[in-house]
């Protein structure tokens, strides 16, 4: 029921009100708009810096790459330093000299770094100040392995769709932090190609952030303790033949998990109140990251 | 040295005979409303000793037997002479008539200039802060404050405070004795002070009296109010942001009980229809102070009051459309943001004796923040309906439970006490997200995660000041105050001395002289680069030390002509235990995530304040000016190097005045100019660990603002003015010039790929209008 005097009150609601909206938008608008002046940043000057990245895991010989930073008009990514000194030393005090692998334009060593222990990485390249950082290898979830069942509901559209289960089993009374790889073997080119299926869990689906690479990072704030159950859907397709999937699960360190949330936060920055934000780094004297991770591969047929 | 000693040994004991001397006591009040004036100076002429009135109104001034000129005043009040035959200790009640406002205050500013012993410590009068022009037309006091030297808001046309560099969370800010929590009203907008409802503020931006405690910074302590003894007054306001409405008056016949009471409430959701079953988004704000003081005798007064104040802002979506596949989604969401302050205290006063007056106070300060989010609804397609309800809800709360003891013993004319302590409870739920899910009826989850961070921690302290005059025109007062943080994992016992001298100069002037270590067991998450309402608070513990401030200040205080007060201070700080961001994260309820997040470091600042106060008169307002350096080391953060803090305004100058240019008009002005802020632009470009190519922020604070320049104009016309009723308009405009004052940094690539930054400016030119009725 309209009241005789309604659009009076709540002019909104009615088209009558429309030139008294329009004008309220606008002082609205004007009192809180934001304007922009160029700023002239000449005299910031460029810091040329170390840049270290060294995501080391327990299944993979270590890799360290080492670049610099450069002015921010430039456009073309630094290449590697070369002639740099990189070592590794774990926490009984082994020390091995990392070598440049003109492929992979990274410093390797043939060791595969153990999961619970504790590493410090060296660099010394010239014109920069030695930088370091260490890293821990977590250890793995000791989860069971992932399964995947066809035809377990229909889409939209009435077409099958499969389930992949991960599990996890959490432990308590600490923060763990995890990352979800998920790989489809496509027969045609004999190669695995990443997935990216959508989850049916709303606590994944509410905190997790996205890599470049098509996995997703996720805490363990919603089931810290538990066993975590995480379903994912696989569209019609995926179960004809004879399907193959991978589940790279890996239990990352907290260094790690840092490192991909303030870059997530980087990407989205903006916003009234936020300033611009530098991406967490752990290395001495430099830039970049330096953590590890605890992987765990299933293999689905 | 010995000499020294031997007069502080003889100012104590030798006046012993002295201290059964007559007393003379009681209460000064305001003439019209039967309100206590605090602050107030009761001199006696032909001794020059002096006391002031206490929060109740209350003095106590020792004098010989004999004839005696007493002369009363206190800012903005006329003075008034009593001349009495003092043989016994008697009680004389005074009542101060106001100054009108076209008359400037020549004594209690010559007063306080020469004779308090504090130096960063300003009272500001009602009428200044009624008086100011204001964003939106919103009378502010903690905008006003913000006119003062060493005082920066932050954010621009907000109601924040960053005193002489420290961070936010370091300003203790209290309502009748009670802790403020939270940035205010529409995101700090507006502060929780309904300016109708405040009585007298007492501002200290350097060294604290031993009475103060639990922050390591400034003080603002605000009292409200008690209400007219003789009469019912009241007033009504409406600006572009609120309706305020106060009244205030005796709840009995002989007007020893009385009542306070001031609603604000913003208008413009008013005008919105909330449709339920369709999309809407609005925000409100409301805040009510009430107060009802009773007084069974002379010796006692009890106060109840409460305070609550409110904003919420909500959107509903309302879905129910078919997709191309003939899929029928239907439902509703609703989120809202609800963040609210609640204080409510029981004092009571009671006098001793003619020399030993005691106040107690217990009460609740409780800050909630409420994110609830709520979706329900219903997938159909040609076989199969799904339907879903997700309840989400976060909650930051923050509840403390307070009792305080002061008391102040007057020994003789020249040597008095106070001592009291307090005893805090807080109660920390820094974020807690409960989440129920059902689909198809069946519950898939429901549980309350970070619950492990719900938890206790009290602070205790004692404390002392002894208040002396040593010597003819020397002053001190000598304090100490014992504080004690019992956290979950560990307490801490900190001992925190406070000292003021002053000594009179000749051709009246004073030199005054402050020490200070105040220490602070609670922290807030980003209190640096400007507050939120969902910024968490959280307690000291074995991996978070407590912050201390140690402040050394130095002044000297002159009054000048037609009531002009001068003062040159300079202060250093140094500052333990400072906290900054890390990096950005989300409140994550997992087990105390703020360590992550948070890093703790050390700070420095020092500066120098010019101020030029008038308080009163018909051309009256202020200049300061300030040239301060604050700056901060952190281990963790710009590669342990030492940074501009981000309010760090090297240079700041602020002209304010009101000129009442007749009768019925009124016009005002803020000239305000300071260094631009400091913010973080990068110092390169980089690739990280998953190949992304990003700017190097790495160098905190390394880039400086253009210069901050504003100048904002006020008009107020009174339409009416009768001893029972007074209305007037005005109209206010918000930088009046459209000056452009960047405070973030934005940085964007033009077509050649070069780089450029970009200012980020808010309010350009905002007028304002508003309308006040007052009976």
């Amino acid at each position: 029921m309209a009241y005789p005097f309604s659009h009076l009150f709540h002019p909104f609601s009615t088209d009558m009100s429309f030139n008294f909206k329009i004008i309220t938008l606008l002082i609205t608008g004007f009192l809180l708009q934001g304007c922009e002046t160029a700023l002239d940043i000449s005299n910031v000057t460029l810091r040329e810096r170390i840049v270290i990245n060294a995501l080391l895991n327990n299944k993979d010989q270590v890799q360290i790459s080492v670049s610099k930073s450069t002015s921010i008009d430039n456009k073309v990514k630094p290449g590697p330093l070369l002639g740099a000194e990189v070592t590794i030393t774990d926490d009984s005090g082994n020390k091995i000299t990392c070598t440049y692998n003109i492929i992979s334009e990274k410093y390797e060593a043939a060791i595969v770094p153990i999961a619970g222990k504790t590493y410090s990485i060296f660099v010394r390249a010239n014109g920069f100040p030695d930088a370091s950082a260490s890293l821990s290898i977590p250890n793995t979830a000791g989860t069971k392995s992932s399964m995947w069942k066809d035809s377990t509901s229909f889409d939209s559209s009435g077409f099958p769709q499969g389930t992949l289960t991960v599990y996890i089993s959490d432990k308590k009374y600490e923060n763990n932090y995890y990352r979800l790889t998920i790989y489809y073997y496509d027969n045609v080119t004999t190669e695995w190609n990443v997935l990216d299926p959508p989850t049916t869990d709303a606590d994944i689906q509410s905190q997790a952030l996205k890599t470049e690479d098509g996995g997703i990072v996720f805490s363990d704030r919603y089931f810290n303790g538990m066993n975590k159950e995480i379903n994912f859907l696989t569209a019609f397709g995926y179960g004809n033949g004879t399907p193959k999937f991978l589940v790279v699960n890996e239990s990352l360190g907290e260094e790690y998990y840092k490192f991909f949330k303030s870059l997530d936060d980087y990407k989205k920055s903006g916003g009234l109140f936020q300033e611009p934000n530098g991406v967490y780094s752990n290395i001495e004297h430099g830039l970049g990251i330096a953590a590890g991770s605890s992987i765990q591969r299933d293999t689905i047929h | 040295m010995q000499r020294n000693l031997f007069f502080v040994f003889l100012s104590i004991f030798g006046n012993q005979v002295y201290s059964q001397l007559p007393q003379v006591s009681g209460f000064i009040r305001d003439d019209i409303s039967g309100e206590a004036i605090q602050g107030a100076i009761a001199t006696d002429s032909s001794s020059f000793q002096y006391t002031y009135s206490n929060k109740d109104g209350y003095y106590n001034l020792g004098v010989s037997s004999g004839k005696h000129t007493l002369v009363f005043t206190a800012a903005g009040y006329q003075k008034q002479r009593y001349i009495l035959d003092v043989y016994n200790s008697q009680e004389l009640v005074v009542q101060l008539k106001k100054l009108p406002l076209t008359e400037a205050d020549t004594h209690s500013n010559l007063h306080s200039s020469i004779n308090d012993y504090r130096s960063g410590y300003t009272a500001p009068l009602a009428s200044q802060v009624q008086n100011m022009p204001a964003l939106l037309s919103v009378k502010d006091p903690v905008k006003f404050l913000q006119y003062l030297p060493g005082v920066s808001g932050g954010i621009e046309g907000l109601a924040g405070m960053y005193v002489r560099g420290g961070n936010a969370d370091q300003n203790l800010v209290t309502m009748d004795g009670l802790p403020v929590y939270g940035n205010g009203h529409i995101f700090g907008l507006l502060s929780n002070f309904n300016p109708d409802q405040v009585r007298d503020v007492q501002f200290y931006r350097g060294v604290m009296p031993a009475r103060y405690g639990g922050r390591a910074g400034s003080v603002m302590d605000v009292s409200t109010p008690d209400g007219n003894q003789y009469f019912g007054q009241g007033s009504f306001t409406s600006d572009l942001v609120n309706l305020n409405i106060n009244y205030n008056g005796p709840l009995n016949a002989s007007g020893t009980t009385t009542a306070s009471f001031g609603m604000r409430r913003s208008w413009l959701d008013l005008l919105f229809k909330r449709p339920t079953n369709g999309n809407y988004l609005y925000y409100n704000l409301h805040d009510f102070n009430g107060k009802v003081v009773f007084r069974p005798n002379k010796k006692d007064k009890i106060a109840v009051w409460v305070y609550n104040g409110r904003d919420k802002f909500g959107v509903q979506f309302i879905t129910n459309e078919f997709d191309s596949l003939n899929v029928h989604h239907e439902g509703k969401e609703t989120q809202s943001i609800v963040w609210q302050n609640t204080l409510t205290g029981v004092n009571f006063s009671h006098r001793i004796s003619d020399r030993h007056y005691s106040q107690f106070l217990v009460g609740m300060a409780r800050y909630t923040y409420n994110s609830p989010y709520y979706a329900d609804g219903t997938i159909t397609t040609d076989t199969t309906i799904d339907t879903y309800i997700l309840n989400y809800k976060q909650q930051i709360h923050l509840t403390d439970f307070i009792g305080k003891a002061n008391f102040e013993y007057n020994y003789n004319a020249n040597n008095s006490l106070r001592y009291g302590g307090e005893l805090i409870s807080h109660n920390f739920k820094p974020n807690t997200i409960s989440v129920q899910y059902e689909a198809n009826n069946i519950s898939r989850l429901d549980t309350i995660f970070g619950k492990a961070n719900v938890q206790n921690a009290s602070e205790g302290s004692v404390y002392a000041e002894w208040e002396s005059n040593l010597s003819a025109g020397l002053k001190l007062n000598a304090g100490a105050r014992l504080w004690t943080f019992f956290g979950k994992e560990k307490t801490y016992i900190r001992p925190e001395p406070r000292i003021f001298i002053s000594q009179l100069l000749k051709d009246k002037k004073a030199l005054k002289l402050g020490f200070s270590i105040a220490n602070q067991g609670i922290h807030q998450l980003g209190s640096v680069n400007g507050n939120l309402p969902s910024d968490v608070w959280f307690p000291t513990s074995k991996n978070f030390k407590p912050q201390q401030n140690i402040q050394a200040t130095a002044g000297f205080y002159e009054p000048w002509r037609k009531g002009i007060e001068f003062s040159l201070d300079l202060y250093y700080k140094w500052m333990n235990g400072i906290t900054d961001k890390l990096y950005s994260d989300d409140n994550l309820p997992t087990y105390n995530y703020w360590e992550s997040i948070i890093t703790q470091g050390k700070g420095n600042a020092y500066g120098l304040e010019v101020l030029m106060m008038k308080k009163t008169g018909s051309f009256n307002g202020l200049f300061s000016y300030s040239y301060s350096k604050s700056t901060r080391t952190f281990a963790d953060l710009n590669f342990g190097n030492t940074f501009p803090f981000r309010w760090d305004r090297r240079h700041k100058a602020v002209i304010q005045g009101v000129l009442i240019a007749s009768k019925y008009v009124t016009i005002n002005f803020a000239l305000v100019f300071m260094t631009g802020n400091a913010v973080s632009v990068p110092t390169g470009k980089y690739v990280t660990a998953d190949g992304s190519f990003i700017y190097d922020y790495s160098e905190k604070n390394n880039y400086r603002m253009p210069m901050y320049k504003r100048l904002d104009l006020g008009f107020t016309k009174i339409l009416r003015a009768s001893s029972f009723e007074k209305s007037c308009w005005g109209v206010n405009v918000y930088n009046v010039l459209n000056f452009k004052n960047p405070l973030f940094v934005n940085l964007q690539e033009d077509s050649k790929g070069k780089v450029r930054a970009y200012g980020l400016s808010f309010f350009p030119f905002v007028p304002s209008v508003f309308y006040r009725y007052e009976f």
